[in-house]
C-alpha cells in the first residue's frame, strides 16, 4: 500500500466527501457546510502554493496540477466514484483560478452532484449551467486528446502490438524452456512493463484483446492473457506500478511447468486418465522449480515463484499441489485462480470445455461454489468486467448487435456497459458503429433506450469482436 | 516501433511560436548542467563538495527555465538530444554518450517536470550514474521501476521488434453486409423490450466497506509476506511428498538456493532448510536420500561454517536455535574453514557452539584435520596440530614431526606442543631436537614436553645444554625451565651438575650469572635428595641475593614431601611468566632478564 499521500489526494477526496454530503442534505446541513469548507481550504493551499489548481482524469489516472494521483485500495472507492461522477458529466478537466471563491465551489460541487439530465451533453449542460450560475472561476472541459487518445486506431494498434510481442516472449521463452534454454529476466521484463503501461493507459482496449484469435499458440496466448486480465485486476485493486509489475511477471509465468507435460497430454480431447492426470496436476510443482532458472535478475522472483506453485490452490489451501507445511495461499495466486479460470473459461483452446460467453463466464464466476475462489476478490473482479465484460457481443433489445467497449463509468450500471453498434437492427454490418451508454433514457419515456437482450457468439457470426472494442 | 506512453507531454502545445532561440538556448544551458551533475556524481565519491556544486547549479539552471517553461521535454535521437527539433546536445554516438544511453534502450523522449529537484533529481542523476552500460544495465527498466513522477519516459519496443508486421484491426470488417443468421435477433426483436434491472439485482458483488477493508489487509499481508521462507517451505513440501528425481532436482536448486540465503544472512530459512532436510532423509530411511541430503550438506559446511565465523564478527550472530541447526549440519568438508575461523569468533557462544562442532566432526573425520598439518597456511596447519593435540589423535604424529621442522614458528610449537601431549615415542626425537630450536619459545615448548614424554636419554640431553656454554645465553625462563625439567627426568642424578652450575667456578675462578645459579638452585630443591641439600646448604650464605634467596627456597621446599616437590615442578601449561615467577624477591625484570654469564 502506498504510504504516503499525494498532495493531490486531498482536494479529490475533500471534493468527493462534499458531493457525497451535497447528494444526501440540503444546504444547510452541517456536514454539507464542513465538507464545502473542507473544499476550500484544500483548494487554497494548492491555489496559494502552485499558482492554479487543474484537475484531470485520464483513463484510470487522475491528475492534480500534472502530478498523477495513483489510487490506491485506501482511497479507491472514494475516489474512483468522484472520477467517475466527473466522468458522468463528460468532465475530463477541471480547472480553478486562485480568485474561486467558496460561492464558486459551492455552485460547481452542487452541480456534479447531481446525475446529469438525461437527454443533452452532460458537459455542455454542465458548462451552460456554470455560466447561469456565474461560475468563471471555475471551468470544466472534455477530456484531453492527449490522455484519452482520440486516435482510437492508433490505441488499438498500440494494443495489439504489446499483446502480439507479449505472446512472442512468452512462447519465445518457454520453447526456450524445452530447450533447457534459461529464462532472461530481460526479455520477460520488458514485456510485462509494456503489458502493465498498456493496461493502465487502455484498459479496456487490452481487455478487448482477450478475444483476438490470431494466434494457435494457445498456452502463450493463455499466458499473456492471464498477465493482462491480473494486471488489470490489480490496478482496480489499488496496486501500485511496481506491484502490478510483479504480479503481471507472476501471470505471464503460470504455466511455465506446463512445458514439461507432453503435449498429447495438454492437447487430448476429452478427459484425462488417472496418470494422465497425475502429470498435469503436477504443473505447478515444475513451475516452481522451473522459475530458478530465470536469469539475468540479481534476485530471485519469489512471489512470481510462490504465485505460479499456488494457483491451482484454493483459499483453504485445498486443490493441488497438496501443502504439507501450513502457509497462507498468497493473493497473486487467489488473483491468477481466478483471472486464469475466466480466460480458460472465454477462449477455446480447452480440449475438455467449450468455450463460454465473457458475461457467462463471469455468471459462472458469481456462483462458483463458496471457496473455490477468494469471494471478495471474485466480487471485486466481477465489479471491474462487469456483467458483461468487454469484448462480449451483444443483442440489444432495439434488435442492434454490439460489442461492449467498457464496463459503464457509474459503478451502479454494472449490467450496462457502453457498447459500440456492429449492426443495426436489419442484420446489416455497420463497421464500428456509434458508441452507446446503455444507462440513457428516453427522455419522454424515462425508459432506457437500450438493453442487453443477450450476449451471443462471435464465431456465429464471423466477428471479431477485437477489432471493434477500441 | 511503438509508443508505450503517451503521459510524457511536449511542451510544444503551450508556447505558439514555433522557434524561439532563446528558450532552446536556455534548455541546452540546462541540459549541460544535468550532465556536469551526473558526470561529477559518476567522477567522485558521495559527499564530495563538487556534486553538490554541480547539482546547486542544475537546479539554478531549472529555476530559470521554470519561469519560461512549463516543461524540459527532449526527444532522444541515437547520439543526439532534441528540443522542439533543436539539436540542444550532440555527440558522436558511443557508449559514454548520454542520449544515446537512453536511446540504446528504447527510450525516447525524457521530460523534466517542475518539482523534479524536490527529491527526484538527485534520485535520478543516481540511477543514471549507477548504471552500468557495459553490463547491459537496461535504463528503461531501472527508470520505469522508479515511477518518478516529474521525470517522464517515453519509449518503444526495441527488443522485440523484429520487423514482423503486427495484425492490424479491420475496423470496417464486414460493414455493409447482412448477418446470414437472423434468428437471434429476431427471437429478441418478438420477445420486446427487457425488463430494467431490480435495484438489488447486482447486490451479491457490491463491494462493501469490510470487504475494502479485507482487500486492504489483504494486500498489506501480501506485501509482508515471508516470501522466501514460503519458497522454502513450498521446496521442503515437494522434497517430501514427490519421488527421488524430484528431490534430486530439489537439492539441486538448493545448492544454488543456499550459498544465496548465506549471503543474505538468512539464517533462519538456512537452518530450516537444513533441519527440515535431516528429520526428512531420517524419516525415509531411504540412503540414496539420506546421500542426496548429505552430498549437499557436505557442499553447503564450507560456506555455512564461513559465515557464521564471519558474520559473528560483525555482531550479527544467528539465534540459538539457527546457530544450533547450521553448526548440527557441518559435514567434514567445513573442517577447514571452523579450523581456521574459530579463534578469531568474537562471540563466545557462537565459538564454544563452533569448537563443539568441530571436535565431534574431527572426531569421526580425522583425516581432515590431518591433512590441515599440511596446510600451507602456518596459521591453519598450527591450529590443526593443536586440535590433534587436544583430540589425542595419534595417527598425526609422523605429520607432527614434519611440522616440527617447518620454518614458522608457530607451526613449530604448536607441533612440539602436540607432539607432547599425545607423548608418544615417535615424536621424541623430534621433541629433542626442538630443544635446540632456534626459538625461545619452541624450546620452552619442547623442554616442557620432555617431562611429559621422557624420551629416554632426555636427561643426558638436557644435561649437555645445561653444561653447555651457550646455556648462559638464554633467559631466567628458559634456564629455570631446563633446570627444572633435568632435575625431574635425573632425580639425584642431576645433583652433580646443578651443584656445580650452583657452586662451582669457571676456569679463571669465577661463577656462572646469579640468575643461572638462582635457577640451579631452585632445579636443587626439587631433586630433594641429599646431596642435593649438601649442595644448597653450600650456598646458604652465597654474597648474591638472589642465589641466596634461591637456595632458602628450595631448602624450605625440603620439608614437602617428594610429590609436592615434583607437582611444583611441573610447568604450568600456557603461561612460561610463572616459570620466572618471582617468589625469592630476586628483583628480576622478567622481559628483560637475558641471565648473561659474569663474574662476582
Amino acid at each position: 500500500m502506498m504510504s504516503s499521500q499525494h498532495p493531490g489526494t486531498g482536494i479529490l477526496s475533500a471534493m468527493y466527501g462534499a458531493v457525497r454530503a451535497l447528494q444526501l442534505y440540503p444546504l444547510e446541513n452541517e456536514v454539507v457546510k464542513r465538507g464545502l469548507v473542507e473544499v476550500k481550504e484544500q483548494a487554497d493551499s494548492i491555489l496559494k502554493l502552485e499558482g492554479g489548481l487543474s484537475i484531470w482524469v485520464a483513463g484510470n489516472y487522475m491528475f492534480v496540477n500534472d502530478l498523477q494521483v495513483k489510487l490506491d485500495l485506501h482511497d479507491y472507492a472514494s475516489l474512483s466514484a468522484f472520477r467517475e461522477v466527473l466522468r458522468s458529466h463528460g468532465v475530463g478537466r477541471m480547472e480553478a483560478s486562485p480568485k474561486s471563491s467558496a460561492e464558486d465551489w459551492q455552485a460547481f460541487l452542487t452541480l456534479i452532484a447531481a446525475d446529469p439530465e438525461p437527454g443533452q451533453p452532460p458537459l455542455e449542460a454542465l458548462q451552460a449551467e456554470l455560466q447561469k450560475n456565474g461560475v468563471s472561476r471555475i471551468s470544466v472541459g472534455p477530456p484531453s486528446a492527449m490522455f484519452e487518445g482520440s486516435d482510437a486506431q492508433q490505441s488499438a494498434e498500440a494494443a495489439r502490438h504489446t499483446y502480439t510481442r507479449s505472446v512472442k516472449v512468452a512462447r519465445d521463452m518457454m520453447e526456450g524452456l524445452v530447450l533447457g534454454k534459461a529464462i532472461g529476466a530481460r526479455r520477460a521484463e520488458r514485456a510485462v512493463l509494456a503489458v502493465v503501461d498498456q493496461v493502465l493507459q487502455e484498459p479496456a482496449t487490452m481487455l478487448g484483446m482477450l478475444t483476438l484469435r490470431d494466434f494457435d499458440d494457445h498456452s502463450y496466448v493463455h499466458s499473456v492473457n492471464v498477465a493482462i486480465l491480473s494486471v488489470a485486476l490489480g490496478d482496480y485493486l489499488g496496486f501500485n506500478r511496481e506491484q502490478l509489475f510483479e504480479l503481471g511477471f507472476a501471470a505471464l509465468f503460470h504455466d511455465i511447468g506446463k512445458v514439461l507435460i507432453p503435449p498429447a497430454v495438454l492437447n487430448k480431447m476429452g478427459w484425462l486418465n488417472d496418470e494422465e492426470w497425475r502429470l498435469v496436476s503436477q504443473h505447478p510443482d515444475f513451475g516452481l522449480l522451473m522459475m530458478f532458472s530465470v536469469e539475468g535478475s540479481e534476485d530471485l522472483p519469489y512471489r512470481a515463484m510462490l504465485a505460479v506453485y499456488e494457483h491451482h490452490m484454493k483459499p483453504d489451501l485445498s486443490g493441488y499441489p497438496r501443502v504439507i507445511r501450513r502457509r497462507r495461499q498468497g493473493l497473486f495466486a487467489r488473483i491468477i485462480a481466478l483471472t486464469e479460470a475466466y480466460d480458460a473459461a472465454i477462449s477455446n483452446y480447452s480440449k475438455q470445455f467449450l468455450p463460454c460467453s465473457p458475461d457467462e463466464a463471469i455468471r459462472q464466476l458469481r456462483e462458483a461454489e463458496t471457496g473455490a475462489y477468494d469471494a471478495v476478490i471474485t466480487r471485486a473482479f466481477v465489479n471491474m468486467m462487469g456483467i458483461f465484460p468487454v469484448a462480449t457481443l451483444v443483442i440489444l433489445d432495439t434488435g442492434e448487435m454490439g460489442v461492449v467497449v467498457a464496463p459503464n463509468p457509474n459503478p451502479k450500471s454494472l449490467s450496462r456497459p457502453l457498447v459500440r453498434i456492429i449492426a443495426n437492427s436489419d442484420g446489416e454490418r455497420v463497421g464500428d458503429g456509434p458508441i452507446r451508454d446503455l444507462t440513457e433514457r428516453d427522455p419522454e419515456t424515462n425508459q432506457y433506450r437500450r438493453s442487453i437482450a443477450r450476449s451471443t457468439d462471435p464465431e456465429r457470426y464471423g466477428i471479431s469482436v477485437a477489432d471493434h472494442v477500441a | 516501433m511503438t509508443d508505450q506512453t503517451s503521459d510524457t507531454e511536449s511542451s510544444s502545445e503551450f508556447v505558439d511560436t514555433a522557434a524561439d532561440d532563446e528558450l532552446a538556448r536556455l534548455v541546452e544551458e540546462t541540459v549541460n548542467a544535468l550532465l556536469k551533475a551526473v558526470r561529477s556524481r559518476q567522477t567522485y565519491v558521495a559527499g564530495n563538495p563538487l556534486i553538490e556544486k554541480f547539482y546547486s547549479e542544475l537546479c539554478v539552471k531549472l529555476a530559470a527555465t521554470w519561469q519560461e517553461l512549463p516543461d524540459v521535454s527532449l526527444e532522444i535521437d541515437e547520439g543526439r538530444l532534441l528540443w522542439r527539433d533543436r539539436e540542444v546536445y550532440s555527440k558522436p554516438v558511443a557508449p559514454d554518450n548520454f542520449a544515446f544511453r537512453f536511446f540504446k534502450d528504447g527510450i525516447r523522449q525524457l521530460a523534466l517536470l517542475p518539482g523534479v529537484e524536490e527529491g527526484e533529481l538527485a534520485e535520478f542523476i543516481e540511477l543514471f550514474a549507477r548504471s552500468r552500460p557495459a553490463h547491459d544495465d537496461d535504463l528503461l527498466a531501472t527508470l520505469w521501476h522508479r515511477d518518478f513522477k516529474a521525470v517522464r519516459i517515453d519509449y518503444v519496443d526495441i527488443m522485440e521488434d523484429d520487423g514482423s508486421e503486427v495484425p492490424r484491426p479491420d475496423r470496417n470488417a464486414g460493414a455493409g453486409d447482412t448477418l446470414e443468421d437472423m434468428t437471434e435477433i429476431e427471437a429478441v426483436l418478438e420477445s420486446g423490450t427487457v425488463t430494467e434491472e431490480a435495484p438489488d439485482e447486482f447486490s451479491d458483488i457490491a463491494l462493501g466497506e469490510p470487504d475494502l477493508l479485507y482487500l486492504k489487509r489483504e494486500m498489506e499481508v501480501e506485501w509482508a509476506r515471508p516470501i522466501v521462507h514460503d519458497v522454502t517451505l513450498a521446496l521442503l513440501d515437494q522434497f517430501e511428498m514427490r519421488d527421488q528425481e524430484r528431490r534430486r532436482q530439489v537439492v539441486d536448486i538448493l545448492r544454488e538456493l543456499l550459498p544465496r540465503l548465506l549471503a543474505e544472512l538468512d539464517f533462519s530459512n538456512v537452518a530450516l532448510i537444513v533441519n527440515e532436510l535431516q528429520l526428512l532423509a531420517n524419516k525415509t530411511g531411504e540412503n540414496e536420500t539420506q546421500e542426496l541430503v548429505t552430498s549437499l550438506l557436505r557442499d553447503m559446511s564450507e560456506a555455512m561454517a564461513e559465515m557464521v565465523s564471519v558474520v559473528d564478527a560483525e555482531g550479527l550472530s544467528p539465534g540459538t536455535d539457527e546457530l544450533a541447526a547450521l553448526v548440527g549440519a557441518l559435514q567434514a568438508e567445513a573442517i577447514p574453514t571452523l579450523v581456521r575461523a574459530i579463534p578469531a569468533v568474537p562471540n563466545r557462544q557462537t565459538r564454544d557452539r563452533l569448537a563443539e562442532a568441530l571436535d565431534r566432526l574431527v572426531e569421526s573425520n580425522p583425516g581432515y584435520v590431518v591433512d590441515l598439518l599440511s596446510a600451507e597456511d602456518p596459521m591453519l596447519a598450527a591450529e590443526a596440530a593443536r586440535i590433534v593435540g587436544r583430540i589425542g589423535l595419534h595417527e598425526a604424529e609422523p605429520y607432527l614431526v614434519e611440522l616440527s621442522n617447518r620454518p614458522e614458528d608457530v607451526t613449530r610449537q604448536a607441533a612440539i606442543e602436540a607432539l607432547a601431549i599425545l607423548g608418544s615415542s615417535v615424536g621424541a626425537e623430534a621433541l629433542s631436537t626442538a630443544l635446540s630450536d632456534p626459538g625461545r619459545d619452541i624450546r620452552i615448548a619442547a623442554v616442557k614436553s620432555i617431562v611429559a614424554v621422557r624420551p629416554e636419554g632426555a636427561s643426558a640431553l638436557l644435561a649437555e645444554i645445561i653444561g653447555g656454554s651457550d646455556s648462559a645465553d638464554r633467559d631466567q625462563g628458559e634456564q629455570m625451565a631446563f633446570m627444572r625439567a633435568y632435575a625431574v627426568l635425573a632425580g639425584d642424578e642431576a645433583v652433580p651438575l646443578l651443584a656445580k652450575v650452583l657452586n662451582g667456578r669457571r676456569w679463571w675462578g669465577g661463577r656462572r650469572a646469579p640468575v643461572t645459579r638462582a635457577c640451579a638452585a631452585r632445579a636443587l630443591g626439587v631433586v630433594g635428595s641429599p646431596t642435593a641439600r649438601s649442595a644448597l646448604e653450600k650456598a646458604a650464605s652465597d654474597k648474591a641475593a638472589p642465589v641466596k634467596s634461591a637456595v632458602r627456597v628450595a631448602l624450605k621446599s625440603f620439608n614437602n614431601d617428594s610429590d609436592e616437590r615434583l607437582e611444583a615442578a611441573v610447568l604450568p601449561e600456557d603461561d612460561e611468566r610463572a616459570l620466572v615467577d618471582d617468589p625469592l624477591d630476586l628483583d628480576i625484570e622478567i622481559e628483560d632478564t637475558t641471565g648473561k654469564e659474569g663474574s662476582s
